[in-house]
């Protein structure tokens, strides 16, 4: 099940992850979100691992998380942001530099992958973005991802007008270190992973450790609150009146 | 279409504030004194924002002001000569700001013309900060001896290392620099286009999920920092013990007399 959902590949230092749900533009459902969780812990017990390439098959990124999969189910639907949670401070947390490839769209939960991610490129004219409050959702688990990237005072204004971004405007906001053309991400992505391939991997992980603590990823308080804060919205009445009216008009 | 807002009348007629559920519009109302931050103007936002903390049904305040500015700071008129006011404008600064930033109600600023010192410090306690291209933000208060550490708290949240320059420079930027550097979320193409611009903008926030919003903008204060008083009580003091200094009292009463001329 798992080697299905998710893609995992090493070349030249190189290590890929691709999430391998591409009829559902990625949508992270638990399965998913576990063996995410797999890779990457095959990743970090890996010395000849380099550089990771977060990646989607097909074309989206990731749409974010699979909730109609789990509608009427609340609780599921906590575990599996405690998991998403989980994932991302795993990514965070690997001594090696970390790229996000998105194409087409990285929505709410997919968007939180991409910015836990040391790099992030994308295209113009991609999709990106929280749009978590239209849905009566807090996104508190991101939160914290995105105010490291962009800052509390950005981070604070995207949350809060929910909706999305395009990849230009997203790169211009910091969400994105690159945009190209669509075109060009996959060349782009190599030739930065292999650029990073050539840094001191023991000189690369003493600056990621240090960044991580500096700027407080390494604090699984904040990081376990964050997840039971969207648990405990999601679970309520705004939000699953909210989700069954979306899910219902999408059919 | 029947509003269902009223008017609330605050004990001093400086402000004006009215209900439309889900949006409160809260308006400067002194035009003549550019809405400067007075007792009388504390007192009656005061009022205001604990009137609007009660208020159940409300998502989002519209926060402007009348005239020609937004706020163009603290009525130095009832400071010069008088440094214990003054100490009690930057303490009741720091306490607006405060209450401002931990309203549960998202927070919009439609800034135009002037928002400086006090006026750009309530700015960086609001959630979302929307300009006029040639508005003008900043903290120009070395030149009378002051300190604006007291803005720190929110200000550096708003825009981090961007506040070093800001705050030393004395440096008044305009709207678009402030959208830049991203003090301003939205910036209007013309000043005529700010109104509408915030009617957008405030009509989208309303139609979120209210909850959401709230819990989000709770959890961001708690993640930011906002809700601890330790930093407000210590840049409110260090702005404060400044005010009878030597150096304050000349430097304001030399500007003020200047600015008389």
């Amino acid at each position: 099940m798992s080697e299905s959902l998710v893609r995992h590949e090493i070349l030249d230092g190189v290590a890929t992850i691709t999430m391998n749900r591409p009829e559902a533009r990625n949508a992270l459902s638990l399965p998913l979100i576990r063996a995410m969780g797999d890779a990457v812990r095959t990743v970090a017990a890996d010395s000849s691992v380099r550089v990771l390439v977060v990646a989607g098959e097909g074309k989206a990124f990731c749409a974010g998380m699979d909730l109609k999969a789990v509608m009427d189910d609340p609780v599921a639907m906590g575990d599996m942001l405690r998991e998403l949670s989980r994932v991302t401070r795993s990514i965070r947390r690997l001594p090696i530099p970390t790229i996000a490839r998105v194409q087409g769209a990285a929505v709410g939960g997919g968007c939180g992958l991409m910015v836990v991610c040391d790099f992030a490129i994308t295209h113009p004219e991609a999709k990106v973005g929280y749009p978590e409050v239209d849905l009566g959702v807090c996104p508190a688990v991101v939160a914290p991802w995105l105010i490291r990237r962009i800052g509390a005072g950005r981070a604070r204004a995207m949350l809060l007008a929910g909706g999305t971004l395009s990849g230009d405007e997203g790169h211009r906001l910091g969400l994105a270190t690159h945009c190209v053309p669509l075109d060009d991400l996959a060349a782009t992505t190599s030739a930065l992973a292999k650029r990073l391939t050539q840094g001191g991997p023991i000189a690369l992980a003493a600056t990621k450790r240090w960044l991580n603590e500096l700027d407080g990823s390494n604090d699984d308080t904040v990081l376990d609150r964050a997840a039971e804060i969207s648990a405990d919205v999601i679970a309520g009445d705004e939000a699953q009146q909210r989700l069954r009216a979306v899910f219902a008009g999408r059919g | 279409m029947v509003e269902r807002g009223f008017l609330y009348t605050p004990r001093v007629p400086c402000v004006s504030v009215v209900f439309r559920d889900p949006v409160i519009t809260v308006t400067l109302t002194d035009p003549e004194r550019r809405n400067a931050l007075s007792d009388a103007m504390f007192d009656a936002l005061e009022t205001a924002v604990a009137g609007i903390a009660a208020h159940p049904r409300s998502a989002v305040v519209r926060l402007r002001g009348a005239g020609p500015a937004f706020c163009a700071g603290f009525d130095l008129s009832a400071c010069v000569g008088n440094p214990a006011t003054l100490e009690r404008f930057i303490r009741r600064l720091s306490s607006l700001n405060r209450s401002l930033r931990r309203l549960r109600q998202v927070v919009v600023a439609e800034v135009h013309g002037a928002a400086l010192a006090g006026g750009s410090a309530m700015l960086s306690a609001c959630d979302f900060v929307c300009v006029a291209p040639d508005a003008q933000l900043g903290y120009p208060v070395h030149r009378i001896g002051v300190s604006p550490a007291v803005s720190l708290p929110t200000l550096r949240n708003a825009i981090g290392g961007a506040a070093r320059p800001l705050m030393l420079s004395s440096d008044i930027i305009d709207g678009r620099r402030a959208y830049e550097i991203g003090f301003a979320a939205r910036c209007a193409n013309t000043a005529g286009e700010l109104p509408e611009l915030v009617d957008g903008l405030c009509a989208d926030l309303a139609l979120k999920g209210h909850a959401a919003l709230a819990r989000t903008k709770a959890w961001l204060n708690e993640l930011d920092g906002s809700d601890d008083d330790a930093p407000f009580d210590l840049t409110a003091q260090a702005s404060a013990e400044l005010c009878s200094g030597a150096e304050s009292v000349s430097m304001l009463e030399s500007f003020w007399s200047s600015r008389r001329r």
